[in-house]
């Protein structure tokens, strides 16, 4: 029996519908333990897999093979941050302590710029740059509005080669629900702060921050039985609204100008998109059941429990092949978020401009510690989710963890705190700190798109692709 | 030579593209090298040479350069910078011989006419990008439209935004998730504004806590002590007579002192008797009363009662009933039309649909008219009309399918269609460039500007007569009447004063008060007071506006809006109730005005203290729009001069010794002095005590020269030599929230002309907004030619 392996996770699909008994109003907390620990799909070695021809987004097993970026803002305090030593034998310093039990998932990289992030030309704003460039590696065009720019991101380029894979292309979060009023980072348009994902150069991918919402885009609105009823009809009826606003979408184009009829192109997008998910979920059958009730609606107020169960929601996303490309602004760059709970009152933005008082320089250690916290949380539920090959989904991913500044006093782009976690299916080598020594991060992301299969990916400023990871 | 067709077309379309948008749509003067060398050099030799000529090139500014000075009519960048200073009285700096107020002003007006080839007399509407509506407008517009609330926060992501505000065409894009959204969201609304079970008798709920003790408001049904003799009770009014169904279901809680305690407890109709529970431990946990009486169509009293079976024993005994939950079915069968849903009233309004075929498609036709025309703000078009009613159709015609869930389908198509979601606008005279809008897409920008919302039946029926353009005024008047225009208020001021940021900024409130304890600060401090900032913030604005007092009254008022509670955290002696109202301020020693309000006080804070130059930049970038640029690469330390200076050092000393650099002189000069008036308020927004506030030195210069000493005095500049700036500045934030564009260099005649005719009219607040509705920008747009 041979089988392509989103045939085979629909299969799985569906056994797993049939396996799981649906546990109605379960408690969120036991829903946080119940993911990766208690869920777990039948091993794959009973059915058999035909790898051959298998080249998108999977890895050598035919499993899926998952990419994800993790954003982190304002940069770290380095001397505290980075290893000491490097190749296999090195040793984490403290805001990086809590990853000893992953030392071996792990590939921690010095060397790696985003130099577009740097003032060039454009002056201040390196906040917003430090955000628009990380993914883009393009220099964002200095406006507070009119004709935004930056370049398409890493992420979005794996999403459209692995369209036709995964109900969703990509799955973007945030935990930032408001934008600021008044102005952004100075003369940028928010969107450059906001956004990391870009579907092109001018079209960031709106995060989501509510997880009620996130889950409902993966498993559809109310019981499984609900969306079984007249699924047909439903569908039948999708496409006669689709059908009617395309119609009215041309009778309107008529009479719009250039720029105008591009903003109508942004809404036809849209339209095609959601097109191409019914045919997606046709194709490709109902997502597996996820064993847990969805999470309460609205966003938790603790800072730590929204970045949890977001990750939760990317592993849900990874765990059921919904897809097989995330991202992750877990907070934007120039963020002044307080850190009550770890003893750090003052914002974290201000405490970054430390100007090497030993007082802040130690609070902004401390919130970098948070973050890798929240780092190792992911990870351990991404290594305890067994995989349909069996392995771990850590196993089977490319994961990203960083941030757009190196040093928050000094804005600087150089030496960005990179973190690649995850063994791409068996592909990378980790365990290692390594020195790639000024090279684009770019060449990284090259790097990783080659794992998905799409080779020579040269975009924004990327010289290459670096080998060495 | 001869061209071919096809040579012509890419030749018009090249002309068309290429038209350099930078240099406005005035034609170059002929003369302007000549008035150049008589008129504006004389007057650059003789008040900016001295740092920008003849050798000396402070900040890198040489006017005199020979590759790339001002005679160089052409370099863009150098004038408008050139320009820009002399607007704002920057530059010459004030140390420096000024040039009189008239001289000052030709030489601007000149740069604009010859430099910026602007054309006073005929400006450019620019060019609006079509927006779509924000998540804002599209919950006023759901709920205007249909009377339904959809929480947009948690079903939407939020809106990027650009020149400070969400409004704007450029940046409110449409991702394929947002539009996944916007399907889903449509679903979701239809579904409730004709929902499945309509003709049905829907159960009406009761929320517990409306039950309440007489004489004693904080006893309900929620929490009732079985050992207190007590009775709580509400009303309600039934609207058709007939059999109700009472369902009631609550819950016994107690602890093991209770053991062997019992009461009974009672529910009561009208006072009498229906049904009751013995309570004790002993008893299941859980239960449910069902009642079916016989209720005529008017009000009637629901009582529960407890009846301690060992006496009233008081709070000694920890057993209790908890009503989680009451619900009141209506009589079966037929009911009245008024209790359906409002918004099915609304799409329905004609009453229930006709049987007769005939009859019927009439019906539809007029509803789905009637709707589609409200939902795309102005007159559907036939065929758009015909394909709503082949979906209606096609609906009905399935298995299952009934008359309602076509329209469902329909309407839900309605709000998933572009030009529900996207405010494409029309022009009367469409040949030229620059066109004049329709009175429908006037109608739309008008509503959107003052209402966050779609336009109202008697705006649509001013434009379809053609009349909205000649009943202009009244027609704002009526608008800013109405409770709707609030909205224009919360999400302009939201955005411009930054109101939005008051409610979730974070703070260490007993680190700014000095104390330990973190609920006393709490007490003091807290949700209420930040929510009563807010609101004091925009009911003075719309007092201002409403009343149509002078603008500059932001500033320089003696009032404001306060309520007992803010009275007390303000220390306004003497003022009491529960109500927001207006108190002058006069003799306090509090100032009126936005300066001294708390929402602007702690916007402009840090989480653990004060920052003056947050306060100073927001004062010079939002009020006066003096230019400013941003804070240079490498960040000025002002810990490494706490260090050099000791730590008790005040924030003055700190701050002047942190801008001895040249580099960061420059711009502080600007900011500091005005954030370090305001030094006695606290970051929260207190003022500070007498005693402490005497070594605050809070005495300044702006950069244009004019002292200072504390915030009512600052006050009194920026309504006197600095109004116009300010005036300016209000008008550019009013410009670029209604139209949804960046003002730029080449809209300053619109600006001027707006600030003269609302000047010229008392300066009224309202002035300014009839004065930029009837802007040639607000009233035209500019189209692109060429595809």
């Amino acid at each position: 029996m041979t089988l392509l392996i989103s045939e085979a996770i629909a299969k799985l699909s569906r056994l797993d519908v049939i396996m799981s008994s649906r546990i109605e109003q379960i408690g969120r907390r036991r829903f946080l333990r119940g993911i990766g620990a208690c869920v777990t799909l039948p091993s794959m070695s009973s059915m058999a897999i035909e790898t051959k021809g298998v080249k998108r987004g999977a890895t050598a097993t035919g499993a899926p093979l998952r990419t994800a970026y993790l954003y982190a803002p304002n940069g770290v305090i380095i001397d505290k941050w980075r290893p000491e030593g490097f190749g296999t034998d090195f040793h984490l310093n403290q805001s990086m302590k809590p990853l000893e039990g992953f030392r071996n998932d792990l590939q921690i990289v010095k060397g790696f710029d985003q130099l577009n992030g740097s003032p060039g030309r454009d002056g201040a704003g390196d906040h917003a740059r430090a955000n628009a460039t990380f993914l883009t590696g393009a220099r964002p065009l200095r406006t507070s509005g009119a004709n935004i720019r930056v370049g398409i991101s890493a992420d979005q380029l794996a999403a459209n080669f692995l369209a036709k894979e995964t109900r969703l292309s990509s799955l973007e979060l945030s935990c930032e629900r408001v934008r600021n009023s008044g102005s952004c980072d100075a003369g940028y348009s928010c969107a450059y702060q906001y956004n990391i994902s870009w579907r092109s150069a001018k079209k960031p991918m709106s995060p989501e921050s509510n997880p009620r919402s996130v889950f409902e885009r993966l498993y559809g609105v109310g019981t499984a039985e609900e969306q079984a009823a007249n699924l047909e009809q439903r569908r039948a009826e999708k496409r006669s609204i689709l059908d009617f606003v395309r119609d009215s979408a041309r009778k309107m184009e008529s009479s719009l100008d250039r720029t105008d009829k591009e903003k109508l192109d942004e809404y036809l997008t849209g339209i095609r998109e959601v097109e191409k998910n019914i045919e997606r979920a046709e194709k490709l059958g109902p997502p597996p059941d996820p064993g847990q009730a969805a999470p309460e609606s609205g966003v938790p107020r603790n800072y730590r429990e929204h970045i949890r169960i977001l990750f939760d929601m990317m592993i849900l996303a990874f765990k059921s092949d919904s897809t097989r490309v995330a991202s992750f602004l877990i907070g934007h760059d120039g963020s002044n978020r307080s850190f009550k709970d770890i003893g750090v009152s003052s914002g974290h933005h201000d405490l970054s401009h430390h100007g090497n008082n030993q007082e802040k320089m130690d609070q902004v250690s401390l919130i970098d510690h948070f973050y890798i916290e929240e780092f190792v949380y992911f990870l351990e539920r991404m290594n305890a989710a067994k995989d349909v090959d069996g392995r771990s989904l850590l196993h089977n991913s490319m994961i990203v963890w960083g941030s757009g500044l190196s040093d928050g006093n000094q804005h600087s782009h150089k030496d960005l705190p990179i973190i690649v976690a995850g063994h791409a299916g068996g592909k990378f080598q980790p365990g290692r700190h390594l020195d790639v020594g000024a090279k684009p991060l770019n060449n990284l992301f090259v790097r990783m798109l080659e794992e998905v299969g799409l080779p020579k990916a040269q975009f924004g400023d990327s010289t290459g692709s670096e080998n060495r990871i | 030579m001869f061209l071919s067709r096809i040579q012509f077309f890419l030749f018009l379309v090249l002309v068309g593209t290429d038209l350099p948008e930078l240099a406005g749509q005035g034609l170059v003067p002929k003369n302007r090298a000549l008035q150049f060398d008589a008129k504006i050099k004389p007057f650059l030799s003789k008040y900016c040479y001295d740092c920008h000529g003849e050798g000396s090139t402070k900040g890198q500014i040489s006017l005199d350069d020979p590759k790339s000075g001002a005679q160089h009519l052409d370099n863009h960048e150098l004038w408008l910078q050139v320009w820009k200073n002399l607007r704002s009285d920057l530059m010459p700096p004030a140390k420096k011989v000024q040039p009189e107020i008239a001289e000052r002003q030709e030489v601007i007006h000149w740069i604009e006419r010859n430099v910026f080839l602007l054309d006073h007399e005929n400006p450019d509407p620019g060019r609006i990008t079509m927006r779509r509506l924000n998540r804002v407008e599209y919950s006023h517009t759901i709920k205007d439209l249909l009377g339904i609330e959809f929480n947009v926060t948690d079903n939407f992501p939020p809106d990027d935004t650009g020149y400070g505000f969400d409004t704007i065409g450029d940046v409110l894009t449409i991702s394929p998730l947002l539009m996944e959204k916007y399907f889903s969201a449509a679903e979701q609304i239809m579904k409730k504004a004709i929902p499945d079970e309509v003709g049905r008798p829907q159960p009406l709920s009761i929320s517990p806590n409306e039950f309440r003790q007489e004489g004693n408001n904080s006893r309900t049904a929620r929490f009732m002590r079985a050992g207190i003799n007590h009775t709580v009770k509400t009303d309600w009014k039934a609207n058709t007579k007939g059999t109700h169904r009472f369902k009631v279901n609550y819950e016994i809680t107690g602890r093991a002192n209770a053991r062997n305690y019992t009461s009974t407890w009672q529910i009561l109709i009208d006072g009498k008797k229906h049904g009751n529970r013995e309570i004790s431990l002993s008893q299941n946990k859980a239960g449910t009363i069902s009642l079916d009486l016989d209720l005529s169509a008017e009000k009637h009293s629901i009582e529960f009662g407890m009846v301690p079976n060992n006496g009233d024993l008081n709070n000694n005994i920890s057993l209790a009933v908890k009503v989680l939950k009451v619900e009141i079915t209506g009589p079966g069968g037929s009911i009245d039309w008024n209790s359906y849903p409002k918004s099915y009233q609304q799409i329905f309004s004609a009453g229930p649909p006709p049987k007769d075929p005939e009859e019927r498609r009439h019906y539809t036709k007029k509803l789905l008219n009637r709707f589609a025309s409200r939902a795309f703000r102005r007159p559907v078009n036939k065929d758009t009309l015909n394909r709503l009613i082949g979906l209606v159709k096609a609906k009905e015609s399935v298995l299952g399918g009934t008359y309602e869930s076509g329209i469902r389908l329909a309407l839900t198509a309605a709000l998933s269609s572009p030009t529900f979601l996207l405010r494409g606008e029309r022009s009367i005279n469409k040949n030229n460039k620059e066109q004049t809008i329709d009175e429908y897409s006037l109608a739309s920008r008008l509503s959107y500007f003052l209402w966050s919302s779609t336009p109202d039946a008697p705006l649509l029926k001013l434009a379809a007569e053609g009349k909205l353009r000649s009943n202009l005024l009244t027609t704002i008047d009526r608008m800013l009447k109405e409770s709707k225009s609030d909205r224009f208020v919360e999400n302009f001021v939201g955005q411009w004063l930054q109101t939005r940021d008051v409610e979730g900024k974070f703070f260490d409130t007993p680190r700014i008060l000095g104390i330990d304890d973190a609920n006393k600060a709490r007490q003091i401090f807290n949700l209420f007071t930040r929510q009563d900032m807010k609101r004091e913030t925009e009911l003075f604005f719309s007092h201002i506006l409403k009343e149509n007092r002078p603008a500059i009254e932001l500033i320089t008022a003696n009032y404001s809006f306060i309520n007992d509670r803010l009275a007390k955290f303000y220390d306004i002696n003497g003022f009491e109730g529960k109500e927001f109202r207006k108190v002058s301020f006069e003799g306090e020693s509090r100032p009126g005005g936005i300066l001294t309000h708390g929402s602007f006080l702690i916007v402009t804070s840090n989480p653990t203290r004060t920052s003056p130059v947050k306060r100073g930049l927001f004062v010079i970038d939002n009020l006066l729009g003096v230019p400013n640029s941003s804070a240079p690469p490498n960040v000025p330390e002002l810990e490494e001069t706490r260090q050099k200076v000791g730590k008790d050092a005040p924030m003055k000393e700190l701050m002047e010794l942190h801008r001895a650099k040249p580099l960061c002189r420059s711009c502080h000069a600007r900011m500091d002095p005005i954030g370090l008036a305001l030094e006695n308020y606290n970051a929260i927004g207190q003022r500070l005590e007498k005693e402490s506030a005497e070594i605050l030195d809070t005495s300044g210069v702006l950069v244009t020269g004019e002292k200072f000493e504390g915030v009512s005095e600052l006050k009194k500049i920026i309504a006197g030599p600095r109004k116009k700036d300010f005036h300016r500045r209000l008008t550019e934030k009013l410009f670029t929230y209604a139209l949804g564009r960046g003002v730029e260099y080449n809209d300053s005649p619109v600006v001027y002309k707006i600030i003269k005719e609302a000047e010229n009219k008392g300066g009224g607040l309202k002035e300014f907004i009839y004065a930029l509705i009837e802007s040639v920008p607000f009233q035209r747009r500019r189209v692109e030619k060429g595809n």
